[in-house]
């Protein structure tokens, strides 16, 4: 008779918590606010993309190495100088997003009927990253992290693909852990849990948007006021010359060419559910490129590379490899250990546009910096030639081919 | 682990379910590890502090119950008071008195210094320490038997609804309802849930929501001006009263669930008439704690009028510094003791002043000047409790005087606009409720008509909450002291 009472009473909890989510739904449904929305620079980013007067055709979205490291005007002029295309894109980067941020925000940029885009450009980031357990943890109760599981397919992505991980580290009863995690922010979202004000302060706050430094979204390291950022830069400094090195022997798995299938490692639902976010653009006209961005940490290359690689081709940039992009991993384009300083940006948009126009036109370009570097390169070394044969001096000269700067932070 | 985390909206109704699915006999055992799991989520090492201080008054106190003569009994109650004592100290008090040391040694040039330990302050170390020498004085006085199963004791001491922040139980009250054969009672759970709904609310809606505004005027008062600094002293006084009492309410209401009966902390305090009675409704297990075993010992009112007076200062001073180790604390403790004395001295002018000035014929209004009078009185001495130092708390009452009431803008703190008009309207909320309940008598009136209406508050309060509730699992102000 007890244990009757005790579920009946379990069940009312049970009524009334399906009462409050049902509330839930239209408390939102009836306010129209935005749901998840993260940080200022978001809702700057929001702003700046519905402008009426610019059109905007592609989107970059990403973490801040797209927030920093991806120069809109830069990427246009390359492409409609080398091509017939028009672009006009925006960068939506966000300093920190995850890896379920950028699936979400791209989401929402794909349902978005206001903006008529022809290009979305997604940073391809790690999954293990992304859900490091003391951030994911003290986030969870964010605005930032329910971007991730808005809806019911942004959660499914986040299991899925979470389950998907292989490693030493990740066993079941931590992937059980996750799926908690994901569930309780699923609910806290369905029931608005301490959204209100939030909600509120976003659909009224007035987002003063900086014309001189952020162009078109983007925004250098070089300019960024934050201490943080100051002290990434010094860190780096010390040891640039080691991480620099690494990275370089790590982003070498890109130009391995191997299949995905290959690697123990290859989280395969994380891709599939990447391939379904390319159907689900394709179905509005929209086509979804993947990026691989230089400049990644430790282990994120290995545990991306597979994802990467079971892309499909039409749909994924690679200028993570240094063999094929040594200026991207040079001291003087680099900020810290994963941003791009403002020469570097500029240098990594192009790449990116030489790449964006191999795969979708099958035009191969030369990049200005890279045949100027190569001509310096030779002029000095007939210079050094000559300088030799003057002097008769029969000691070969450096044949290498790596560009000076690079030498130099070599030698650092 | 804190009321307002996710892991105890998943610890409490699995303890609760269990509880009431396992037999009687074997309640106190999940109980105990339930309560030593919600304290070790904080910091495990730290649970093994409760079990010194369980382990010690255990024995003591058996051995003091063998022991006929009071004055033979003595020497064990010092052993108690030593170990609950020496580890409040140790914790708590060390690097206060050390760096007080310090400056004084300065103040005379004397190149003595004593190090800083940086010691963690346990979570609840202040109440589970008094919760126990209540209990050793009272087997001391041979007021209670002393319990002779061990984990019953434990359980007395680290009962989790009120381990860290109380209320502060007496050993007459709870040890006898582990015993108690508790069946599945409807009305008293949803009761237990209804107040721990209600306590929800004043925490997560009301005290989270003012701490954004409240901070930011008192980590540096000198950049705030007249209507902002009175505006975040009125916001502290409802936050640290709703967080406070919320966190009560919240512990007696899930106490409730699972059958057990814990003494009311908060009698809405800041509708009291007089200092006095605003300290028989603020934290009302703390205030009789002192009054049983430090006012009463040091001789109470019964005495002459100099000694009276000193019995209440040291007992507020001692209280402002169990709130802890700051001399912001130990000034706030005699300012309320300085009122009360005060208020001593006043009364038969008062009295004949009430009387003469034909206030006696209008006793509502006197009552209302009397209600403001004690809240203002109430909130100066919040400007101690909050600020971070004497100093600061200077600063704070000079700039009260530059105020004016055209001066009020809802942007007064342009990053907490929002949080500023939601705070205000549900405090409006939270005192016509109380209104209700004080005046007129209604008990519950959110939650007492018939079924469908109370289903709709339900409802609508529970979206409240969820919707307008801060929900960043900040830390209850008391878990400090």
């Amino acid at each position: 008779m007890m244990k009757q009472k005790v579920f009946l009473f379990f069940g009312k909890i049970i009524l009334l918590v399906l009462l409050w989510m049902i509330g839930g739904a239209l408390i939102r449904s009836a306010t129209g606010l935005p749901y998840a929305w993260v940080t200022d620079r978001m809702l700057a980013g929001d702003k700046m993309l519905h402008r009426q007067d610019k059109d905007y055709n592609a989107v970059f979205v990403g973490s801040s190495r797209v927030y920093r490291g991806v120069v809109p005007h830069v990427f246009d002029n390359f492409v409609s100088k080398h091509s017939n295309k028009k672009i006009k894109s925006f960068n939506y980067g966000i300093g920190g997003s995850t890896s379920g941020m950028i699936y979400g925000q791209a989401r929402e940029l794909i349902a978005d009927k206001s903006l008529d885009l022809d290009y979305i450009f997604i940073e391809l980031r790690s999954l293990e990253t992304s859900l490091r357990e003391a951030a994911f943890v003290k986030n969870l109760h964010t605005h930032r992290s329910r971007i991730w599981v808005n809806d019911f397919q942004a959660l499914r992505f986040g299991i899925r693909s979470m389950w998907g991980i292989k490693g030493a580290d990740w066993d079941t009863l931590k992937k059980i852990r996750y799926t908690g995690y994901f569930l309780l922010k699923y609910i806290e979202c369905k029931l608005n849990v301490g959204g209100m004000i939030r909600m509120w302060e976003a659909s009224n706050k007035e987002v003063k948007v900086k014309k001189e430094l952020c162009q078109e979204g983007w925004c250098p390291m070089d300019y960024a006021k934050d201490v943080d950022i100051k002290k990434l830069r010094k860190k780096f400094v010390k040891s640039a010359s080691h991480t620099l090195k690494s990275n370089r022997e790590n982003s070498k798995i890109f130009a391995s060419g191997l299949q995905a299938e290959s690697f123990p490692s290859y989280n395969k639902p994380y891709a599939e559910e990447l391939i379904e976010l390319i159907i689900e653009a394709a179905e509005r006209d929209i086509t979804l490129m993947v990026v691989a961005l230089p400049m990644m940490k430790g282990h994120d290359y290995e545990n991306i590379y597979p994802v990467f690689a079971a892309l499909p081709t039409k749909h994924k940039i690679d200028i993570a490899d240094s063999g094929a992009n040594p200026e991207l991993y040079m001291f003087d384009h680099c900020w810290d250990d994963t941003h791009a300083n403002e020469a570097g940006a500029r240098l990594l948009t192009q790449r990116l546009a030489q790449r964006f126009l191999k795969v979708q036109l099958g035009k191969e370009v030369k990049i200005p910096y890279w045949q100027k570097k190569e001509k310096q390169a030779k002029i000095k070394q007939h210079q050094e030639k000559d300088k030799k044969s003057k002097d008769q001096n029969e000691v070969e000269s450096d044949q290498s081919g790596i560009p000076a700067d690079t030498e130099a932070v070599q030698q650092d | 682990m804190l009321f307002n985390s996710l892991a105890f909206a998943l610890f409490f109704p699995i303890v609760v379910l269990l509880y009431f699915l396992c037999p009687h006999k074997y309640r106190w055992i999940l109980l105990l590890i339930a309560s030593y799991y919600f304290y070790m989520c904080w910091k495990a090492e730290y649970a093994l502090l409760i079990l010194l201080s369980t382990v010690v008054d255990y024995f003591v106190a058996i051995k003091m119950s063998k022991i006929p003569e009071k004055q033979q009994r003595r020497k064990w109650l010092y052993i108690s008071l030593f170990v609950n004592l020496g580890l409040l100290f140790t914790f708590k008090y060390l690097d206060f008195f050390s760096g007080s040391l310090n400056t004084l040694f300065q103040s005379f040039n004397l190149l003595a210094e004593i190090p800083a330990f940086k010691l963690l302050l346990p979570v609840g170390i202040s109440f589970y320490t008094f919760q126990t020498l209540s209990y050793s004085v009272d087997v001391y006085n041979g007021k209670v038997e002393p319990e002779r199963h061990f984990g019953i004791f434990a359980l007395y001491v680290s009962f989790f609804p009120q381990l860290v922040a109380g209320p502060i139980e007496r050993p007459g009250r709870l040890l006898p309802q582990f015993r108690e054969r508790v069946k599945f009672d409807y009305e008293r759970v949803v009761d237990g849930l209804r107040m721990m709904f209600w306590g929800f609310f004043m925490k997560l809606v009301i005290a989270d929501n003012a701490v954004g505004i409240v901070d930011t005027v008192y980590r540096s008062p000198e950049k705030y001006e007249g209507l902002q600094v009175i505006l975040a002293t009125f916001l502290f006084a409802f936050q640290i009263f709703c967080d406070f009492a919320g966190y009560s309410i919240i512990a007696i209401g899930a106490a409730k669930v699972i059958g057990f009966d814990l003494m009311q902390n908060f009698n809405r305090p800041y509708f009291a008439t007089s200092i006095r009675e605003f300290w028989q409704r603020w934290h009302i297990s703390l205030s009789t704690w002192f009054r049983d075993y430090c006012y009463i010992p040091l001789g109470g009112n019964r005495t002459v009028k100099w000694r009276w007076y000193y019995n209440l200062m040291v007992t507020f001073v001692v209280s402002g510094l169990w709130h802890g180790a700051n001399w912001t604390f130990v000034v706030w403790g005699f300012l309320h003791g300085l009122y009360l004395i005060a208020a001593i001295i006043w009364k038969p002018y008062a009295d004949k002043f009430y009387v003469r000035s034909g206030m006696s014929e209008l006793p509502t209004l006197s009552r209302v000047l009397q209600i403001f009078t004690t809240f203002i009185l109430a909130c100066l001495a919040w400007v101690f409790f909050r600020a971070q130092s004497v100093a600061d708390a200077m600063t704070i009452f000079k700039k009260m005087p530059n105020i004016s009431l055209g001066q009020f803008r809802w942007d007064l703190f342009p990053k907490y606009t929002y949080q500023l008009k939601t705070v205000l309207f549900f405090i409006a909320v939270l005192l016509i409720i109380h209104i209700l309940e004080e005046f007129r008598g209604i008990r519950n009136p959110l939650f007492s008509k018939h079924q469908p209406v109370r289903w709709v508050a339900y409802v609508v309060f529970g979206l409240i909450i969820l919707s307008f509730g801060a929900f960043s699992s900040s830390q209850f102000i008391y878990f400090r002291f």
